[in-house]
Parts: structure tokens; sequence; C-alpha cells
């Protein structure tokens, strides 16, 4: 397909934002293009904690703000059912001394009840279930790690899902409707009109190193955290507050339920099931440093075990993987649009700042990116006086349409079940698509990540069908790299593939290799501890002590 | 009755009690499980010359000998450093490894050779298997091939001979090295199987000769020596010579990551070795209720006494150093370095450089020995004098970063077991 | 502005807490216990709870670092095909981290039996239980099995659009 010489929307950012802009927007029939300067979900849509949540939060001043995102919520579930899974959570009610619970503490109790039973009134729009008042034994019996500091808990259930695979499948779908997805493709400038308006942007491949440029009608800035500086670009003045938010990821699920505690400054964090770990998070700081450079400190990680440890101090026997850092860009101040849904998300029209046909979309959260996306696709497709209605909700992602039968995958394509099982997790329908791959060609049915029980086979379907073009983003795509031994083993072969598949030199190779297993550390190296030493030990013997990687890498 | 006690049953551990074995000490070897000798590529890593820079490849061609004597001197707190005035003895502790093991290893090189590694890299080693020999990037022949097997993707021949035709042109010598690929495992069942499995398919009687019928159809004229995925055969001697002859051509393993069949090999080799100089084996892990008292308690065989312990614990896999947000030495709760410093509780990120090709303190952690290879008790003065250390449960050095692992752990096994034995002898004598 | 949202805020959470709220618990018929209620929700999706037994063979089992070394002496290997199971690392590394799916290796835990990782667990460097794993395997996919079997279907309650 050739590259139109006038799109009709340019997205700058591939998160959640820009990922669902563009398959709104293609889906309409306006020709898109889509910018990202790294892989998709590389920012805030890629460090979150993984939850398409109903607001709860917002059901004490902003009920409106509940009921629709428990209402997108289930509009998600109905386009990419395969990704979501339930998360029941149990939220305790303490007392100092749980024999005598102060006024204070049963009103706290009380007011807890009667929220989460406000809240059950919008969990059928999301398939939720209603909440559950729970005696402090029968929580014990269903959470036996809890302090013993309850007078009571009460439980309700959100749904958990794979960020970068939502964004992923929404790229793609863009994609197959018409739209252009670049990573890797940084926007350095903007090209102007004689009156200031804004008519596309210049760009750089960080891959190739080739400079472009790309005209468009209209350009929607979403790059999040980055958005400052894409707005500065074009002289406009976008302002966030950047808080900066902190997870930690377990080995394996060690409850089936989340729990809510309160950290030491009274702060709520939790920690979850998800997929086939555990998260703890989260933090909430204000961060003014460089958003590419996003370090985990000794202290977020004390602040996050100390908090847990309070409602379950088996925690720190607990093996963490990594830690992870993204920021969230909260809005500074409200938005100019009257009628904006939320106070979450705000559209900007930079028109009157002199950069007509310019917009930004900032905040917001992952759940509600569909209705983000609609609101802003509308906006565009009003201005254009182009593209009908948003049918984002009503057509299914690639893969949703249904959900295979992994048992009889299993056996017809000849795979281990559990092998299937993650597969149609992360692809749906589509896992039928993988599996002729392996028919074809019998080693790719070889496991190339065994924690994680990604095929050759997904990889190599991922490599071609999923904007991957370094090493790193297979991780996004198949979660290679990304279970309890991070990589000791398949780093290299994935490598190797790699390589294969894009025909790449040694020397290449190398270097995303190198990239690959350095992402990995640094996500380890604040919170590496007990058998991860051991595992880390194993790790530097295949890819130093063996594979003399540090010996052998070098610019020449 | 034992007279030494050996803690640990890797190559550390296996050389210190064949060296108190040899000089004539009964020796009883307590090993809890296996740990990174059989998780070893199986080669033996000695010393790289340390002052070479990254992708310089001739100046890795050095005698391991002179690179240990570098390694000595530009890092203060390695056991080569802390055991310089010994040093002259590397060469006997390596060639009496080799006469241990004469099944598995070659005898000690003159210079390191440059063996290929899955990763499409080469690397120094000072000794290795004689199935692994053949494959030195310095003495390769100009024209090779190098195998993929058809269903076995995660061993990418690939990258092994685009690498190898790189490093040859840094090393300045040609060479062209070709993919050719091996029917031989052809099932979808075998797409899924691991190395040891493999290996042992081929051990089956009739399956190299197979094999080597299956290549000999796919081998392109002029190929002068061959280099195989690290699966010839999982016990004792491999099959690569055996392959040799029947290919007429010279066959050789690439170096394996773990899970490793010449890390089995090699452990394997030093049970045997064991079995044949009379040292027993127990599998079971040592407690000492009394650290200092120099009574050890071996699970179900009850407590010891001898006239000398080795520990020879291992570093993080072997489980001879523990973290669990403070560092611990487990058996005799020894203090533990990080180079000069203690190592306790400290953040792990400050032991942990930023990249994880940096220097890593964290990795150097150990307990400290003194040049009898004693390690020293919390005054800083030897814990005990019956008591040594070999391998990498001694601080100062990172088999990663400094590439001296399973050399260090010969070197400090031999000196170890020597010490050890003397102290046995001398109770012997001076008891009448 | 702000302080009148707030205070309708406030006024329907004092409504629902004073008089809606006590009223759906009069006239609740439901008689099953908090505990039952809440494993009714969840446990037929393989949301089963962990006991602290279960915890603790999860905890061994986390200590895993999947260097292989049991798989070398797996004899489960030569009697189960490897399209069905791949060797007893995964038990550790893979098959016990999650339980909604251990449905999925219901194929391979079928014919594994502990005296067949007798002596992988004997050479693991870091001491993965494995027998105990597999007798907790095999215990939890009764469990989750049992419960499934109790499933209902949720559907979603339907709005075509949010407008």
């Amino acid at each position: 397909m050739t590259t139109p010489a006038l799109f009709d929307v340019i997205i700058i950012g591939g998160g959640v934002n820009g990922t669902g802009i563009a398959r709104d927007a293609a889906m309409r029939g306006l020709k898109t293009l889509m910018l990202e300067k790294k892989d998709v979900a590389s920012g805030a849509s890629g460090a979150n904690s993984g939850m398409i949540h109903g607001g709860i939060r917002y059901l004490r001043y902003d009920r409106k703000v509940t009921e629709l995102s428990c209402i997108d919520s289930g509009y998600i579930q109905r386009i990419v059912p395969h990704l979501l899974f339930r998360i029941p959570f149990i939220a305790p009610l303490t007392a100092a001394d749980v024999d005598h619970p102060t006024f204070h503490e049963r009103f706290l109790a009380y007011g807890t009840e009667v929220y989460f039973g406000a809240y059950d009134l919008y969990q059928p729009y999301k398939g939720g279930l209603p909440s559950v008042h729970l005696a402090p034994e029968e929580v014990y019996e269903l959470e036996p790690g809890l302090r013993r500091n309850l007078i009571g808990a009460m439980t309700m259930d959100e749904w958990g899902i794979d960020p970068w695979r939502l964004c992923t499948l929404n790229a793609v779908s863009a994609q197959q409707h018409g739209a252009i997805v670049l990573t890797y493709t940084q926007v350095l400038g903007f090209i102007r009109g004689p009156k200031g308006e804004v008519e596309g942007v210049r760009v750089r491949d960080e891959r190739s190193g080739q400079f472009s440029e790309y005209r468009g009608k209209l350009l929607v800035n979403v790059a999040g955290a980055w958005a400052p500086k894409v707005g500065a670009l074009a002289g406009v003045n976008v302002r966030i507050r950047p808080g900066k938010g902190v997870h930690l990821t377990l080995d394996r699920r060690l409850s089936n339920y989340g729990v809510i505690a309160s950290a030491v400054d009274g702060r709520q964090i939790f920690v979850m099931p998800h997929e086939q770990t555990s998260i703890i998070g989260t933090t909430d700081t204000e961060y003014y440093g460089d958003p590419d450079d996003l370090r985990v400190t000794q202290d977020e990680v004390a602040y996050l075990m100390e908090g847990i440890e309070s409602a379950i101090p088996e925690i720190r026997q607990a093996r963490v993987l990594r830690a992870w850092a993204g920021i969230r860009t909260t809005l500074y101040e409200y938005g100019t649009l009257a009628d904006s849904l939320s106070r979450e998300h705000a559209i900007y029209d930079h028109e009157r700042e002199g950069a007509k046909s310019f917009f930004t979309l900032i905040g917001g959260k992952l759940a509600s990116y569909r209705i983000q996306s609609e609101e802003m696709t509308d906006l565009l497709s009003r201005r254009l006086q182009k593209g009908g209605e948003c049918r984002t909700h009503l057509e299914p992602l690639p893969g949703g349409a249904s959900f295979p039968n992994t048992m009889a995958l299993a056996v017809d394509y000849r795979m281990p079940e559990s092998t299937i099982g993650r597969m149609a997790y992360r692809h749906g329908a589509n896992a039928v698509k993988i599996c002729e791959l392996a028919d074809a060609r019998p080693e790719l049915r070889a496991p190339l990540c065994r924690c994680e029980q990604t095929s050759y086979a997904e990889a190599v379907y991922c490599l071609r069908e999923e904007n991957v073009r370094r090493l790193s983003d297979l991780r996004r795509r198949c979660r290679v790299g990304m279970g309890p031994c991070q990589g000791a083993r398949c780093a290299g072969p994935a490598a190797a593939l790699f390589a294969k598949e894009r025909d790449l030199s040694v020397s290449e190779a190398h270097e995303e290799l190198l990239h690959f297993i350095g992402a990995r550390f640094r996500g380890k190296r604040p919170v590496l501890d007990g058998e991860q030493m051991a595992q880390e030990e194993l790790n530097r013997g295949n890819y130093l002590t063996v594979g003399n990687l540090d010996g052998s890498y070098s610019d020449g | 009755m034992a007279d030494v006690l050996v803690i640990g049953g890797g190559m550390a551990g296996c050389i210190a009690a064949l060296s108190a074995r040899k000089r004539g000490a009964e020796v009883i070897v307590a090993r809890r499980s296996l740990g990174a000798t059989a998780l070893s590529s199986g080669a033996i890593d000695v010393a790289p010359d340390p002052a070479a820079p990254p992708g310089d490849m001739k100046s890795q061609l050095v005698s391991p000998l002179l690179a240990a004597r570098e390694v000595a001197r530009t890092r203060p707190n390695h056991p080569y450093a802390i055991l310089v005035d010994r040093l002259d003895r590397l060469k006997e502790a390596l060639s009496f490894a080799a006469a241990q093991l004469p099944e598995v290893l070659d005898p000690p090189m003159g210079r390191n050779a440059l063996l290929p590694t899955p990763l499409g890299t080469v690397k120094p080693a000072g000794m290795a298997q004689s199935s692994q020999s053949g494959a030195d990037l310095a003495s390769l022949p100009e024209s090779i091939a190098v195998v993929q097997l058809s269903v076995n993707p995660s061993y990418d021949a690939r990258i092994i001979a685009a690498g190898l035709e790189r490093a040859a042109s840094r090393l300045g010598r040609k060479l062209s090295a070709r993919v050719v690929e091996s029917g031989f495992f052809r099932d979808i069942e075998d797409a899924l199987r691991g190395p040891y499995e493999l290996a042992e398919l081929l051990d089956r009687p009739g399956a190299i000769e197979e094999f080597a019928r299956d290549l000999k159809l796919r081998l392109p004229p002029g190929i002068a020596a061959l280099l195989l995925p690290p699966i010839l055969g999982r016990r004792g001697k491999s099959l690569a010579p055996r392959l040799s002859q029947l290919l007429d051509c010279p066959c050789s393993e690439v170096l394996s990551s773990a899970p490793s069949v010449p890390g089995m090999r090699l452990q394997e080799a030093l049970d045997a070795a064991l079995g044949r100089a009379g040292v027993s084996i127990l599998e079971t892990g040592v407690e000492c209720a009394q650290p200092g008292s120099g009574v050890f308690n071996l699970g179900g065989s009850g407590p010891i006494e001898p006239a000398a312990a080795i520990l020879a614990t291992g570093k993080f896999i072997g489980g001879g150093i523990l973290r669990a947000q403070r560092f611990s030495e487990p058996v005799l709760d020894l203090p533990l370095f990080a180079g000069r410093r203690r190592a306790v509780d400290q953040y792990i990120g400050d032991l942990l450089a930023e990249k994880v090709e940096g220097e890593h303190q964290a990795f150097r952690v150990g307990v400290r020995i003194d040049a009898d290879l004693r390690p020293l008790g919390p005054q800083g003065t030897p814990f005990d004098p019956r008591l040594f250390a070999a391998g990498s449960v001694i601080s100062g050095y990172d088999p990663a970063a400094d590439k001296t692992g399973l050399g260090v752990a010969i070197f400090t096994g031999y000196l170890a077991g020597e010490a050890a034995a003397s102290l046995v002898l001398l109770a012997r004598a001076t008891s009448g | 502005m702000e302080s009148i949202k707030k205070l309708k805020g406030d006024l329907y959470l004092a409504y629902r807490a004073l008089i809606a709220h006590p009223l759906r618990r009069l006239f609740d018929t439901d008689e099953r216990s908090g505990k039952q209620r809440f494993l009714d929700n969840y446990a037929p999706e393989g949301l089963v709870p962990m006991s602290a037994a279960d915890r603790q063979i999860l905890r061994a089992a986390a200590r895993c670092i999947h260097c292989g070394l049991c798989d070398a002496f797996d004899r489960a290997l030569s009697v189960i095909p490897r399209t069905v199971y791949d060797g007893a690392s995964l038990l550790a590394i893979s098959y016990s981290r999650a339980t909604p799916d251990l449905p999925r290796a219901r194929a391979a835990l079928a014919e594994l039996r502990e005296d067949q990782l007798a002596r992988s667990e004997a050479v693991c460097p870091t001491r993965v239980p494995l027998r105990s794993i597999v007798q907790y395997l095999k215990r939890k996919l009764d469990e989750v099995t049992g419960q499934q079997q109790r499933a209902v279907p949720r559907p979603i309650k339907a709005r075509a659009s949010w407008r």
C-alpha cells in the first residue's frame, strides 16, 4: 500500500490512547498515520497496574464517571474477551484492638460496605459480581496470610488485562483498516503553514536513521509523559503533573485474590494476582526528571514492601522478579471543552494558541481508553466532516471474535495444552493461525520461553504480524523473557530467531541481545534478593561466562 | 573414619578431595545437590588477558598462566592475587585435574583456546574437553560447517557460523563457515526434547552411525571440520571421536550454556574419579551445631569430627552464599566480604553496577581467605586452623566478569586439599 | 459549583448508608454465608483459595532457577509423550504459577507419578520439592475441576451505546 500524500489524521504517540484513536479513526475510513518514538505501549500504557476497572473511586463525587467506566469496561470485554481475567479483591476492615473496635473503625467498616454496595449497582455493566461482606474468621479462611487485626472485610472484583497486548491489538486492528503504524519513529518538528497552522511532521526513524516528512489535515498529540515536549515543538504549552508510579512483580500467584492495604502514609496500595504473576503497586510521586530514564529507588521498593507487609506479614518471603516504573499524566488543570466526560482527561484544541489543526489528549486511564479515543475521534471526524459513527465497541479486536478450544487444538496440532492455553490468552481466535504455522514447520513447536509457554511459532507470528522492530518488543507481544528466569534460557535463542527473521548481522544480533538482557537487569537491580541471586548467577553464566557477550561485544 | 571432610561436591570440592586423597588422607565428600559445575560449559576458564579491549581476539591467545599473573596484578582481592606466591603451581593443579579426568579433559594448553559459543561469539578457555578442543578458532581449518538440527531451533547454527566468520576476521585469519542441516531428529516429539534427552538418544546403539549417514549425504565437499551442537552423547567420553571417524572429518562440540550436557559429563567424570580414588560421596547437606567446634552433622550419618574440613559450597547457585535481605554463609556463619568491606545487609543496588556488563560487587561476595586458604573469622584471623575454603565460596572473583571460574576452583581445590592432607599427616605423626 | 457537587455526592452516600443499604440488607433472602457467596462467585473460574500449606509449597517452588538439572534425571520423560509433558522443571517454573491455568496441565499431570521425580528432586541446587509440587498440583487441579463444574454463565448487562 502506498503512503498517502496527505493523511486525514496524524497521531503522535503509541500508547493506549494513540492506538485506540488510530483504530477508531481507521475504522471510520479516515486516512490515519500513527507515530511512536519507541515501541507501542512503552510509556505509561506499558507500566500500569494492568486493570480495566470501573472507577470505583469516582463513586463519591462523580457517579456518572463510574457508570461510564463500567459500561466501557463491559465494551472492552466484548471486543477482546480473551485478554481479560477476573481479579477479586479483599478490602480488609481493620481495628487496633479487634475485640474492641472504636467507633471510628466501625464507621469506616460500615462506610466501606455502603460504598462497595453502591458500586454493585454498576458492576453488571462489566460482568462484575456483587460485593460480599466477610466476617473475620471467613477472611482468614480465604486468605490465611492476612495479619490478624481484622473486624471483617469487603470484597468486590475488577478485571485484569495485559496492557501491551491491548495496545498491540488496537494497532494491528488500525492497520487492518488501512492505518499506517510506524514505531521507533520520533517527531522532531512540525511543518507549519503560512498562518501558523500545523500541516505535518518531520520525523526520524531511530533504527534506520532516515528522516521523513508526513502531512496531515489534523494532528493529535497523545504522547503521554512526552506530550509537553511534543507540544513545545509546536509552540504550545501542554502542562501535566507527572506522577511516577512504581510496581513490583512477583514470580507467581500466591493468592487468587487481591488484597488492599494501607501504606505507611495512609495511601491505598495493593497486591494482586495478574496472569501468572502477582503485582504490588503503586506509588505516586512528583517526577520532573527525564521520562526516558526512569529508575526505581530503594525507598520506593521499601515503601511498597513495608506497606504490603502491614497486611500480609509473609510477603517478604515472596520472590520479587523486578521493579518497574511509569509516569501518569495527571491533568494540571481541567480541560477547555465544557462537556468533557471526566475530570481525569482533557482534550485541548490548540487553535487559540496559534496552532490550528493541532490537538492534545492528555490524562485519562487505561480502562477508559476506548471512550477517550471515541471522544477524540468524534471531534476529528466532525472537524473533517468525514467518517461515520464509532464502532470500536462493537467490532472485536483481532482474535477477539471467539475463543478457541484449547484441548482440541492441543490434540490436533500436537502441542502441550498449557502452551496453547497461554497462546489463546494472548491471541484468542488467532491461536489457530499460530498452530497452523507450527503445523507447516515442525521446529516451530519447540518452546522458546518455557516459563511463559511461548513457542517458536507464536514468536514468529508476532514477529511477522505485530510490528516488532527490536528484540525487546517481543517481550511485550508474547512475554519472552518475562517469566521467573527473566531470559536465562530464551534470550539468546530469541536473539538468534530475531536475527534470522530480520536477516541481521551477528553484531546487530548481539546489540539486540545486550539491549534485551540489559532491560531485564534494570528491572532486577533494585530488588535482587533470595533465589533471584542464584537466578542471576545462572543468567550471567549463560550470557557472560559462556556467551562472553561483554568480551566479544564492541562497536568495531 | 574420615580425616578430611569436603563440604560441596562440584569442581572445587572434588579436586580438593582428590588432592587430599593423593597425599594419603581418608576423605569424605558431602554434597547436598548438584551445582554450578554441572551447569558449566564443561570447558575450564583459567584466565583471559584482563587488559584486552572487548572484541580483541588476538590478545586472548595468551598463556593462561601468564594471564593469571596479570589478573593477580590487576585485581588485588582475586584468589590468584591472594595466592600469588603459589601461582607457579597453577599448571601443576590444572595438569592434576586433567590427569584425574582423562575421559573428558584434554591436558592444559600452552595458550588459551578461542571456543565458539551458542550466541555466535567466541570465548577464551585454558582447558577444554576433548570434544571441544578441536573447535578452537585459532586452529580450525579454513573451510568448516556448523550443523543445524532441523527440528531444534534453540541451537542456531546460522548465528554460530556467522559469528565464527566475524571472529575469524578479527583474528586476522580466513574462515568460511557454512550451515549443514541434520535430519536425524525429525519427529514432532523431537522438537520438544531438551539437550540431555537428545544426547541420550545419540548414545543408543546404531544411533551415531545413522546420524553420520544422514550427515554424510548433506555435507558439501571440501569441509575440513565440523561443529556440532553440544549433545554428542550423555555418558563419559563423548561421541565426537566416533563421529569424526565415521565422517572422516574432525568433529567438535560448540560450548553449551545451561542446561549443559558437557557440564554434566564433567560432573560425572569427577564423581567417577572420586570412586576410583576411594573417596565416598554422601548425598547430604552438612550442618554445624557449634561453629568452631570442628564437629559436623552429616544428616542421617551422624556427627563427624574430621582432622580438617574444606568448605567448597559454591556461591548462590550452590547455596554456599545466601542472600535474604542480608548475606549469610549457611554452614558456619562465616563473615562475608565484598572486596575488603563486610557484606551484610547493604541495599543490593549499592553492590550492583548500572549495566549488566559492569562490575558487580554483589557477585564477588564470599569468605575471605588467607594465603593458606583458611577462611577468616570475624577478628580477621583464620576462623579455625582446621578449616579451608575452595571455589566460588571465596570472595573476590566473579566467573562471569573475570572469566576465571573453574580455573580458580581447580587451583584453590588442589591447594586446599594439599593443606588439609598436611594437617592430617601432621596429626598422625604427632599422635605416634 | 465544586462544593455543591461534593455536597450532592456526600448526600447520595448518606442516603445509601442510612436508607438504601439497610433496606437492601433487610430484604436480602440469601442465606449463604459471606464466605460461601464469595466462593460461589469466584471459585468456578479457578479462583480458589490458597491454604497456608499451599503457600508453603508455592514458596518452595519459587526457588526454581530454571537450570534444567532436574530434567536430566526425570524418569517421566521416558513414558509421557513430549507433546504432552516437557520435563520436571515446568512444574516449578510454569504449572504451579497460577491455578486458573491448571486445567490445561491436566494431560501432563495425568500420567505423572511422584516417584518418577525422586532423582530430579535430589539433584536440584535450590532444593525445589518436586514431588510435593506434583501432589499439590494434582490436588489443586481436582479442586479447580470440582469448582468449574458449578460454573454458571455470567452475562454482561447490555448497553448498545453509552450515549
